[in-house]
């Protein structure tokens, strides 16, 4: 795509049209356990363009899916784990078609088992990725995973306490929810896989698919054209399985597009409930914090583990905690399995901490940002034993803070009622994830640029950050730099596009290719000239040597002729970038977000109404101006507010598949949205190469703190469940289906 | 049952016959017949609104309404060179009130039906965009979109000239 692209150019894989091509539909389970006893097709025989149904019995030799435990089957037959889950893909050769298959097929169950057996058999040998060898699990509990942290002892410092506050605060599971849901469309020819997906980290995919269907990483090609959204939920490997499948099946192209009820079934983000007990002094410093942190995983472990992780230190940041026992327990459920979502981990945490700083403030008679205040961490500081310093926390950042608290706290406009009340949230999320990327750039005659960069846009703006910095380190035109979308046959290895890395990292890796486009036309240019490569220097973007300059696109033309190129190759990775060694420490960046809230409610059981949103958030050097930095501020907030208010996912019910709705989610409209200002501090202190850091995650978390702060000062008492839930009005159950 | 039926209908000014087989919707025909692939599917149960079109004037969710039932309507999508569909996909490109540009299609038509059944004030038609998902969170900037279309089409109201 080309930086410049508008709306009506953007390619989606739903537009994607193959001659021959075949369409399927996803069919799910009614049942949480018992197994499927039997599925007939009779009834689809011979009708509608019916091709055929792809099964457990089908894909049966192939490996378990995960991207850290192996343990979830592309579909399940005798052994069922949650209402919802894919059981069989019908095929034919329209939409339409499969459509009419799917409410055709005939199951039949077992006897349901009693609630009391546990998810995951003892004795499964389960398979662990190699990276992964730290996971601590307890099949027969089902515990997937658990994670401790300590520093201190706690007990001592407790005992000094002057205040000691304690709670349970619980989230419920949120559902991804991009606008487009999840699809592919697979080919298999010539012992060949050719998939187009929606997914966020097609390398990724690559290599699970690779493994799953035991094919050489060589013979697997994904490729991702524009992506409608994904905020976590087009991570790792989703809807490409089942196309794969069928595909291999039927021998012939096939579609999968989920809708969006089926997509939430395919992953959600985690329910938590949080135990936290702080000890402040008496000047009301933090001394003291104990957590338990249960996150409900699902029927399978799919990124469980590292959400838990993540979601463990999350207890303990942003402040200065001298001791601290956070204890994270994973655990497996007969419910949809829960993966990564925007701030992973951090939402269900954060907000319990933020609430007791609230309660903690009013207890000792302190502003509640000045309590705050008085325990962030400064940059520096080790806030989690062996992990990176706070360095966002910086004058700049606190000034900022300081100045959006005293507006809006001192006056609450827009209120048409007495009863309002003011929250402000803090809150310090991990981004980055692993920091290996790669680029290639193709530089023509004409200066134009074509970047192979495997980062998957999908409105956040990577790509035009990506030409950005190509078109500024080779002082090239912006308008003629071109991002090519990830084709994993073709562009070069990326880890993923997630954690709000690839700014920092593909950004590295893009650094260096220019670099390394610089270097060969000092080569070819002095042996152009005839001197020594030493004597030609790059200068404001030309190349100068013996009182002339040349533009590189002059070089390329006379090394390679009119049509030719030169290619320029960066990396970044754990071992440090193409010219400097150096490994990052982690998380490779934290993110710093504030946000301040205004509600207002009419009496106490009514509905809170948001009057106002303020957030702070700590780029560190803005690169795309355009269409990155802004929308995912204010995307993160809204998101924020909705988790807080109202947004929850309730449980499949055991209604004919494709009948689960999204209406009851009840995500954020317009209507919703208060006046919205956001503040982007820009003080160099991001790790990245120009002071840069990821951002679009952490506003979720202050934003969800502030807005429940506001609440809990509406009402004079804290909140312990998140949304307050004043919205959910909807019927559950045969009503909504119709 | 007959497998398939001829449907007429008007799409963007252009008088059109289309033969579909029994069950499609109007969301289909548009995408897969016609070729209009700017309105996008999504949730397949009438409540995201990605898929908004008008139909007769009237803000419809195209994944649920047959095409069947589209039969001798006027359908407009956000390929129209209608006035005031292109006035608001203009804007919206100019306030870049897009993130990933799955929604807005549906955005653009449902504005564009408040806006051509008389609503003038940026508050009425904001009241209409109940039925429409933006997961990004670019509502400030469609909000901006919205007070640039309305403007536009207020001037061009007075002025009598395209907004």
């Amino acid at each position: 795509m080309t930086v410049a692209m508008g709306l009506a150019d953007y390619e989606f894989l739903d537009d994607l049209v193959f001659p021959e091509m075949l369409f399927s539909r996803l069919v799910t389970s009614q049942r949480a356990s018992g197994g499927v006893v039997s599925l007939s097709d009779t009834d689809c025989r011979g009708r509608d363009g019916y091709v055929g149904v792809v099964t457990a019995e089908d894909v049966a030799s192939s490996a378990l899916l995960g991207s850290i435990v192996y343990d979830r089957p592309i579909l399940a037959g005798r052994d069922l784990r949650y209402v919802g889950e894919p059981i069989a893909v019908v095929v034919a050769r329209t939409a339409l078609g499969a459509d009419l298959a799917a409410g055709r097929l005939t199951v039949t169950y077992g006897e349901p088992t009693q609630p009391s057996v546990t998810v995951h058999a003892a004795d499964a040998p389960y398979v662990v990725a190699e990276d992964w060898s730290r996971l601590d699990p307890s099949w027969a509990e089902d515990i997937c995973h658990r994670t401790r942290l300590r520093r201190a002892d706690t007990a001592s410092a407790f005992a000094r306490a002057h205040l000691v506050l304690e709670g349970t605060y619980d989230s419920d599971p949120l559902a991804q929810l991009s606008v487009e849901p999840h699809g592919a469309i697979a080919q298999w020819r010539g012992g060949e896989l050719r998939i187009w997906s929606t997914c966020q980290h097609p390398f990724a995919v690559r290599q699970e698919l690779s493994r799953v269907f035991r094919l050489p990483l060589s013979k697997v090609r994904i490729s991702v054209p524009r992506i409608g959204g994904g905020f976590g939920g087009k991570s790792w490997t989703r809807a490409e399985p089942y196309a794969v499948a069928a595909a291999m099946k039927f021998g012939q192209t096939v579609k999968l597009m989920l809708r969006s009820g089926d997509s939430a079934l395919i992953t959600r983000r985690h329910p938590g409930s949080v135990f936290l007990r702080t000890g402040f002094a008496e000047n009301g410093e933090i001394i003291a914090r104990e957590a338990r942190i249960e996150l409900d995983t699902g029927a399978y472990a799919d990124s469980g583990p590292r959400v838990l992780e993540v979601a463990t230190a999350a207890a303990v940041v942003p402040y200065r905690v001298p001791a601290y026992d956070v204890e994270g327990i994973l655990r497996f459920s007969r419910s949809v399995p829960s993966g990564a979502m925007r701030a992973i981990g951090s939402p269900q945490v954060q907000w319990a901490v933020e609430m007791q700083m609230n309660e903690a403030a009013s207890r000792l008679g302190v502003d509640p940002w000045q309590l705050r205040r008085t325990n962030l961490a400064g940059p520096g500081e080790v806030m989690v034993d062996g992990r990176r310093t706070a360095d966002p926390v910086t004058p700049e950042i606190i000034a900022a803070i300081d100045e959006v608290w005293r507006q809006t706290s001192d006056r609450p406009t827009g209120a048409t009622t007495d009863n309002v009340g003011v929250g402000i949230g803090l809150a310090m999320t991990a981004g980055g994830a692993s920091p290996a990327s790669t680029a290639v750039l193709k530089l023509a005659g004409d200066e134009s640029v074509a970047v192979l960069a495997g980062s998957s846009d999908m409105g956040q703006g990577s790509h035009r950050t990506i030409a950005q910095i190509v078109a500024g380190e080779l002082a090239v035109d912006l308008e003629g730099v071109v991002v090519r979308p990830a084709d994993t046959a073709y562009t070069p290895f990326d880890y993923s596009t997630g954690a709000s890395r690839s700014t920092m990292f593909m950004g590295a890796a893009v650094r260096e290719a220019c670099h390394d486009l610089i270097e060969q036309a000092r080569t070819l240019c002095a042996r152009m000239v005839g001197v020594a490569r030493e004597d030609v220097e790059w200068q404001n973007g030309l190349l100068r040597v013996a009182g002339q300059s040349f533009g590189l696109g002059q070089v390329v033309i006379a090394a390679f002729g009119p049509g030719g190129e030169l290619i320029g190759r960066g990396w970044s990775s754990r071992f440090g970038t193409n010219r400097e060694a150096g490994v990052p420490t982690s998380p490779v960046f934290w993110e710093l977000s504030a946000a301040v809230a205004v509600v207002e409610t009419t009496d106490l059981v009514g509905e809170p109404r948001l009057v106002r949103l303020s957030v702070v958030g700590a780029p560190g050097r803005v690169i795309n101006r355009l269409d990155g930095v802004g929308g995912q501020e204010e995307g993160g907030a809204i998101m924020g507010l909705g988790a807080a208010l109202f947004e929850s996912m309730r449980d499949p019910w055991e209604g004919p598949p494709g009948s689960y709705s999204i209406r009851p989610l009840r995500v954020p409209l317009m209507r919703d949205v208060p006046p919205l200002a956001t503040h982007t501090v820009e003080d160099g202190s991001g790790p990245g190469q120009a002071g840069e850091r990821g951002i679009g995650e952490c506003s979720v978390v202050a934003s969800m703190a502030a807005v429940l702060g506001a609440c809990a000062d509406a009402f004079g008492a804290p909140i312990t469940r998140a949304p307050v839930g004043f919205f959910r009005d909807q019927p559950i159950g045969d009503e909504e289906s119709k | 049952m007959k497998a398939s039926e001829t449907v007429n209908l008007t799409v963007n000014a252009d008088p059109t016959e289309v033969r579909v087989p029994v069950g499609t919707t109007l969301a289909e025909l548009l995408r897969d017949s016609l070729g209009l692939r700017r309105t996008k599917v999504a949730c397949w149960e009438g409540v995201c609104g990605a898929c908004t079109v008008l139909m007769d004037g009237a803000p419809a969710a195209s994944c649920s309404v047959l095409a069947h039932d589209a039969h001798e309507r006027e359908i407009l999508t956000a390929e129209a060179t209608d006035p005031i569909v292109t006035a608001v996909s203009r804007a919206f490109e100019e306030v870049r009130a897009y993130q990933c540009g799955f929604c807005t299609a549906g955005f653009i038509m449902a504005i564009a039906g408040a806006l051509r059944d008389g609503r003038t004030s940026e508050a009425e038609v904001l009241g209409t965009l109940d039925a429409n998902y933006c997961r990004c969170g670019t509502y400030p900037r469609i909000k901006q979109a919205v007070a640039l279309a309305v403007a536009r089409v207020a001037r061009s109201a007075e002025g009598g000239e395209s907004p």
